[in-house]
């Protein structure tokens, strides 16, 4: 019989808690780890007033860090949806903390973009994510020299919308399970919707070059149809539409 | 101002007594926001210490003591530097009135009214 086990610190223990429950709280289990303490993950309890939290899971966050525990890590900037920063896993769902309201609930938990190696805290490395972004090239490559305006119409333009408001935050490629399997070659539904966006754009014309970088194995065809990234898609856009447009392609051209 | 700027100068004082809990050396936000604190706190100093020194009213710069602009003492950049003491060095630089090309005619400055 094959025997497996985790590797080592890898199970994730209770933590500390914080505050203590009664009346109006609400408790946020956060998972928290750090390469320097050499412990396993723990999930910490704050237990926190609602009355003084904003309307945001991000709002939460923040006052945690600012009132009860400033060690607390994770990234954050615009707070409104649009650097995509604050993707993390709310609730067993891929989102941004700050467009997610906190419910009504008794406990919310919190957990980094699921299998993602972990810098610290809900901070996942996504390096790897940002080297695929590379490689699909994602600036207009135009095929005269001429230093004069590329032109759109209108109707071109309207290709690109639900493309262009990806705000990169990973939440539907770690949602993937093609992509958490295959992580280092399927480039996963972001990067593919990304691609889209440059195949479709009518000022690039590097649209055959994109499509012949694509056709492999692994890099679009792990796609699956699974869904689970339009579903968890925090701007509400639908990248497995793009992928199918893709693959489309690959066909008819 | 002047009760923006006390109030400023306590912030100042509570700065020294910071202290930082996380003590790690990989993404520690802790340390970047002191850092940021630090820094914003400092340049709220020279911000107020110059506004306070310009006594005249200029563009945004609004004040009811002096509701005038004048451009015989005050047509000049400030120049601030903060020491440990917190006691902001301010200095001027004249400023740069003549356009650098010939085809562009410098235009002399005058009073905005709208």
């Amino acid at each position: 019989m094959v025997e497996l086990s985790l590797p080592e610190n890898s199970k994730i223990v209770e933590g500390k808690t914080f505050g203590k429950e009664g009346k109006g709280t609400i408790c946020f289990n956060i998972y928290r780890w750090n390469r320097e303490d050499k412990k396993n993950p723990r999930i910490d309890k704050f237990h926190v007033d609602k009355k003084k939290l904003g309307p945001m899971v991000l709002d939460a966050l923040m006052h945690i860090k600012g009132e009860v525990d400033s060690s607390l890590t994770f990234r954050r900037s615009c707070r409104e949806g649009i650097c995509g920063s604050c993707s993390m896993n709310v609730n067993g769902t891929n989102t941004l903390a700050c467009l997610k309201p906190i419910e009504d609930v008794k406990f919310v938990d919190i957990y980094p973009l699921p299998h993602m190696k972990v810098l610290k805290d809900l901070v996942p490395d996504l390096s790897e994510f940002y080297e695929q972004y590379k490689s699909i090239k994602p600036w207009l490559i135009p095929n005269s020299k001429g230093k004069k305006e590329i032109k759109q119409s209108q109707d071109d333009r309207k290709k690109l919308d639900g493309l262009y408001e990806c705000v990169l935050c990973a939440c539907c490629s770690t949602s993937c399970p093609s992509y958490w399997w295959n992580s280092d070659k399927f480039l996963g539904p972001a990067i593919l919707l990304q691609a889209y966006r440059f195949i479709v754009d009518s000022r690039d014309k590097n649209k055959k070059e994109r499509l012949n970088f694509l056709k492999d194995k692994f890099k679009l065809y792990r796609c699956h149809t699974i869904m689970n990234c339009t579903k968890t898609c925090p701007k509400n856009l639908n990248p497995a539409k793009a992928i199918s447009e893709i693959k489309k392609l690959q066909v008819s051209s | 101002m002047i009760l923006g700027k006390e109030k400023l100068l306590k912030l100042l004082d509570k700065f020294k007594r910071i202290e930082i809990k996380d003590k790690t050396s990989v993404w520690n936000t802790e340390v970047i926001e002191a850092l940021e604190l630090e820094n914003l706190l400092l340049q709220s100093l020279v911000s107020i210490e110059s506004a306070l020194n310009r006594k005249e009213s200029r563009g945004a710069h609004s004040r009811v003591d002096y509701k005038k602009r004048n451009d015989k003492n005050w047509l000049k950049h400030t120049m601030a530097w903060v020491n440990n003491k917190n006691k902001p060095k301010i200095r001027y630089r004249p400023v740069n009135l003549k356009t650098n090309s010939k085809e562009i005619k410098t235009i002399e400055p005058k009073v905005r009214v709208y």
